[in-house]
């Protein structure tokens, strides 16, 4: 998938799932439908389509973890339970175990396919003046 | 139809890319930073009216900073009628992973997300230097002391007399649920009263309250999960901010967008939050 196709597909990719769902569909089992799909077409583009389904599946579990504890930091920070500073750190270090929690999976190519290249690469833009 | 950019610029200390967007007819947004410099990584054709409307408010597109995304997510949004992303920016993977294309990590975000697009549907063709121009000037006007409107009097005295028949308990907690809501869809009747009189179309009205009464049905159960401290302000204000939004939508919808215009003082494609997340998560705090 080149990358012209990607964004093509990617763009569009709420609306095809939104297509598929039933009119009462509930909000969180639209939203896991569309992570999944989009967690799919990440690993298709930047892995290839050949990329084997156990470690797929595999790469998915932690991608799921990752979620669920990014989720537990933003609750915890908009309830004021974290403070700006320590969110921002918080969400940083948790970028950096997920690449070292990806590599159990992937081979450092594969990672570097994946993420790209340079230190810049596993890092979230975060210039903390600009986090309100 | 203009083309949309979208351009990294090199936070050097971190190594990770600030990505901002611009358009051919000179439009800009900086994404939560800088809009100049850096080098051009995306682009594509698409109405810079409709990302602009995306954009709104502040150049942010509805992203909270760090908690839905980050400037990556923000460029996304504004590049969507392009369907260009901004996936060249380094770091770009990582924040994927962090918050998703569209920053969008959460049901409530993904919901937001959607209505927005919903709303910023209709804009089309390009914003233009010359209409830039126009709207400036407009904004200039509108910050202009106002008149006051005909007929506020009689409709605000109307108001009243609707709660001082139960003025013997007016305190907010004695008050039933259906008795609250019952207020207010009054009061929207007299608000459509007052500002579309005889245009107003009595069948679209009934819809309308009926809507406005399960709305207001869904935030006494969010009002009382954020007093009972089940869910935080932050996941409140989003999810109130949806409610409103899909009301609006749904205004416009039965009305028509002369008439929700009239109504609202505002256009359908106007994106709004009515309850600011950092506020209420303050207030919340102590």
């Amino acid at each position: 998938m080149n990358e012209k196709e990607y964004m093509k597909r990617v763009s569009s990719l709420f609306e095809k799932i939104r297509a598929e769902s039933a009119a009462n569909e509930e909000e969180e089992i639209l939203f896991k439908r569309y992570r999944d799909a989009e967690f799919d077409l990440t690993v298709e583009y930047r892995l290839g389509p050949d990329f084997p389904t156990e470690r797929r599946e595999a790469l998915r579990a932690v991608y799921q973890q990752v979620q669920n504890h990014t989720e537990e930091l933003r609750k915890k920070y908009l309830s004021g339970d974290l403070q700006k500073q320590e969110f921002v750190d918080l969400m940083q270090s948790s970028t950096a175990d997920t690449v070292k929690k990806y590599a159990t999976v992937l081979t450092q190519e594969e990672i570097a396919a994946f993420f790209g290249h340079g230190k810049g690469a596993y890092k979230l833009p975060f210039p903390s003046d600009e986090v309100e | 139809m203009a083309k949309l950019y979208g351009h990294a610029v090199k936070i050097s200390w971190l190594g990770a890319d600030h990505t901002y967007v611009t358009s051919s007819d000179g439009g800009k947004w900086g994404c939560w930073g800088r809009d100049s410099g850096g080098r051009e990584i995306c682009s594509g054709t698409g109405s810079s009216k409709r990302a602009n409307c995306l954009s709104q408010s502040s150049s942010h597109a509805g992203i909270i900073y760090g908690v839905t995304g980050v400037c990556h997510q923000t460029a996304n949004r504004i590049l969507y009628p392009a369907a260009a992303v901004v996936s060249r920016a380094s770091g770009y993977w990582a924040s994927i992973i962090m918050y998703g294309t569209y920053g969008t990590p959460n049901a409530a975000a993904l919901i937001e997300w959607e209505v927005r697009k919903a709303r910023c549907k209709k804009q089309s063709g390009d914003l233009g230097l010359k209409d830039r121009a126009i709207v400036f000037k407009t904004r200039a006007k509108a910050i202009k002391e106002p008149t006051i409107e005909h007929g506020i009097n009689d409709y605000l005295d109307k108001v009243n007399a609707i709660y001082v028949k139960e003025a013997n308990k007016m305190r907010i907690t004695e008050l039933d649920t259906a008795e609250k809501i019952d207020f207010l869809t009054q009061e929207l009747e007299l608000m459509v009263d007052f500002k579309l009189g005889a245009a107003k179309d009595s069948k679209k009205i009934k819809a309308l309250q009926n809507l406005q009464s399960s709305l207001l049905h869904k935030k006494e159960g969010l009002d009382g999960a954020l007093i009972g401290k089940d869910i935080s302000a932050g996941h409140y204000a989003e999810q109130v901010n949806v409610l409103m939004m899909k009301f609006m939508e749904e205004s416009n919808a039965q009305l028509g967008k002369e008439a929700h215009t009239k109504l609202f003082g505002m256009a359908p494609d106007t994106v709004f939050q009515i309850v600011d997340a950092k506020i209420l998560t303050n207030y919340h705090k102590e």
